[in-house]
């Protein structure tokens, strides 16, 4: 018969989840509203797919999760080398403190995201490699546990019937209006429901979000439910 | 091991197994033989043993400022006042061990007053100087035949001779090492020299072309130049690396590392990243050498209580931009820099990456992304802005914000004048498009 004190620490210990992931807190986009339906921002310790063009918001919220990392250096490996720093630098990435790689070989950058993903001193990197394999990809997420990063994929948008391994997976669109607008589409969100797809509404010079709203799934867009961005 | 001496092989060496049998330094290879049938014979290769012997004492620098060599049988360390850096002699002498073990030998270690004793016993591997045989005296071979057939095997056995009756039969060099064994005159060996550039080595069994075989022989140099570097106290900068081809032309890499660096298991990450990169044809090698042609202080690590910095972190990412660098190069893995150029294109350039470098922050909007410029047909409004775009089959209204004029140049020759637009098209997408002369073009996405 166990002692008595040891009888609670025993309840304690047996009440313990093993299989219960670790939180982390999440790379938060500094939008309330998309942050929120994100369980705090883009996950770390796994992979996020952001599938969308580069003129319609894909890279603009990309790199506006690279800009809120403060204590780390994030990455970015790129084969086309189509990032514009300025551009990046106009979103507040800390060009300081990003380390891109710029192999045009895919094999060769393969691997340098395989190396980096592992790295637990770097909190995000952002990679663009297309027509990544499912293995790779499992390979990738697995790495992303390991290390604690946020591993964010820019992909396209024809890659999104593949196989997915990613804990989120995120649609962004452009919406036609008088000023610049994003939807923001939760495809999936591992151990949660699919939240209604977000509008942000961004500031021509700024780029900022000036406002966001919650949209209904269907592209009906009247009556958004507005609230401050 | 055996030599070639005159017409005969001699034995220079034997092994304890060897020596129990009653082989003798000194002896016939055919003497040898007949006392130990099928005695494995290995032929001396002088120069290839002073090198690891010399690379071995390098590495053994750390553990005492006095090192001495009384090449090539042994080691001395002058350990007096030592131990306390390491707790105790014996801790320092498992260290050693573990050193010497490191590097792929085995230890057979002596500790006593004096140097001659502290041989003697490392030689023999005897518990008691008076218990080692008399080679371990490192006496000449004449002496050690004299010494057998008096029936004087072991150092008991001599010094209990009186000393007296010996200069008739013995070299002058005998008489010393039993004197310095008493202690009756001061030992001299010659000081070991760290040489200047760090050099290790690796000698394959036989030719080969396995990659494999290459793998490990560069992860064995990473050992080896760990122990080289620990013992100066220092780590790397750089690491030039020759494959020794059996024909033509050694294959050569180098690398350059961003912090000085010693642990063995970067240096081989760095070593195999780099050696992945490199064509060695369908050539064979026959050995590999490594060189540290540049060396820094390690910096110990130190918390920073107020910085917030984490000293653990930043080793990690400078052996990730290392190990990065050494198998894409040093330009691929870069860090942007914004510049003052209004040019677009030359608005950042790219150095390697060093992190903490500040960025300007650009005044006017910009693109995340810049391509080669595309050109596209676009109609304008009659106060010049773009209003609608057409490409091949596909068109659309576009709503441009306020042009944005760069002149630069002039003054070197090369001067034009650009117009740049961010423009939005029906669908919501953005864009930037740049008018040289009456030409359009897109070259940006937002």
């Amino acid at each position: 018969m166990p002692m008595p004190e040891f009888t609670g620490k025993l309840a304690a210990l047996r009440a313990v989840d093993l299989h219960r992931p670790v939180a982390r807190a999440g790379i938060a986009l500094g939008v309330p509203l998309l942050d929120e339906r994100l369980g705090g921002g883009l996950p770390r310790g796994a992979m996020t797919e952001v599938f969308g063009h580069a003129a319609e918001g894909a890279w603009w919220l990309c790199l506006r999760a690279l800009a809120q990392v403060r204590d780390k250096v994030c990455a970015l490996v790129e084969p086309a080398g189509t990032l514009y720093p300025p551009g990046a630098a106009a979103l507040g990435v800390d060009l300081g403190r990003l380390l891109v790689v710029r192999e045009p070989n895919r094999k060769k950058a393969l691997w340098a995201l395989d190396r980096i993903a592992r790295e637990k001193s770097v909190a995000a990197t952002l990679a663009v490699i297309p027509r990544l394999a499912d293995t790779e990809l499992r390979r990738l997420q697995l790495a992303a546990e390991g290390s604690g990063q946020a591993l964010i994929l820019l992909r396209s948008p024809a890659e999104l019937s593949r196989a997915s391994w990613g804990a989120l997976r995120l649609m962004i669109r452009a919406e036609p209006g008088p000023s610049r607008r994003v939807v923001v589409e939760i495809l999936r969100m591992r151990g949660a429901a699919m939240p209604r797809p977000i509008l942000l509404e961004l500031d021509d010079d700024t780029m900022d979000v000036r406002t966001s709203a919650v949209l209904p799934h269907r592209a009906d867009h009247a009556g958004l439910a507005q609230s401050a961005g | 091991m055996v030599e070639l001496r005159g017409d005969s092989v001699q034995l220079l060496a034997a092994s304890p197994n060897a020596l129990q049998a009653g082989v003798r330094a000194g002896m016939t290879a055919t003497a040898a033989r007949s006392l130990v049938p099928g005695l494995a014979l290995v032929e001396h290769n002088a120069s290839g043993e002073l090198a690891d012997f010399e690379a071995l004492v390098a590495a053994l620098c750390r553990f005492s400022p006095r090192v001495f060599t009384d090449l090539p049988r042994a080691i001395l360390l002058d350990i007096t006042g030592c131990e306390r850096l390491f707790g105790s002699e014996a801790a320092l002498a498992a260290q050693a061990a573990a050193s010497v073990e490191r590097l792929g030998y085995t230890p057979q270690m002596g500790q006593a007053q004096n140097a001659t004793a502290a041989c003697a016993l490392a030689l023999s591997g005897a518990a008691k100087v008076e218990d080692a045989p008399v080679e371990a005296l490192r006496i000449e071979a004449s002496d050690l035949r004299h010494l057998y057939a008096l029936g004087l095997n072991t150092i008991g056995q001599l010094t209990t001779q009186p000393l007296e009756s010996l200069p008739s039969r013995f070299s002058g060099l005998m008489l010393r090492r039993l004197r310095e064994l008493r202690g009756d005159v001061p030992e001299e060996f010659p000081a070991f020299q760290q040489p200047e550039i760090i050099v290790e080595s690796l000698q394959f069994e036989g030719p080969t072309d396995r990659h494999d075989a290459m793998l490990f022989a560069l992860r064995r140099l990473a050992v080896a130049l760990e122990e080289r570097l620990t013992a100066r106290a220092a780590g790397a900068l750089a690491l030039e690396v020759s494959l020794r081809a059996t024909e033509g032309e050694p294959v050569r890499f180098a690398m350059s590392l961003s912090r000085p660096t010693r642990e063995s298991r970067s240096l081989a990450a760095l070593l195999l990243g780099r050696f992945e990169s490199v064509d060695t044809g369908e050539r064979w090698f026959d050995g590999v050498e490594a060189r540290v042609p540049s060396v820094g202080k390690v910096q110990p690590p130190q918390r920073d209580l107020f910085a917030g910095r984490d000293p653990g972190a930043e080793r990690a990412l400078s052996e990730l931009v290392d190990e990065l660098a050494g198998r894409l190069g040093v330009q691929a893995v870069a860090q942007a820099v914004l510049t003052h150029d209004p040019r677009p294109e030359r608005a950042f350039t790219w150095q390697p990456f060093a992190q903490g470098t500040e960025s300007i922050k650009p005044a006017a909007p910009r693109p995340a992304t810049m391509f080669e410029p595309h050109e596209v047909a676009v109609e304008c409004d009659g106060a010049g802005m773009p209003v609608h775009w057409r490409d091949g089959s596909r068109g659309s209204s576009l709503t441009a914000q306020p042009v944005e004029r760069v002149h630069f140049g002039w003054w070197g020759g090369d001067g034009a004048e650009r117009d740049y637009f961010a423009v939005q098209d029906d669908a919501g997408a953005r864009w930037w498009l740049m008018r040289r002369g009456q030409d359009w073009y897109i070259v940006g996405a937002f």
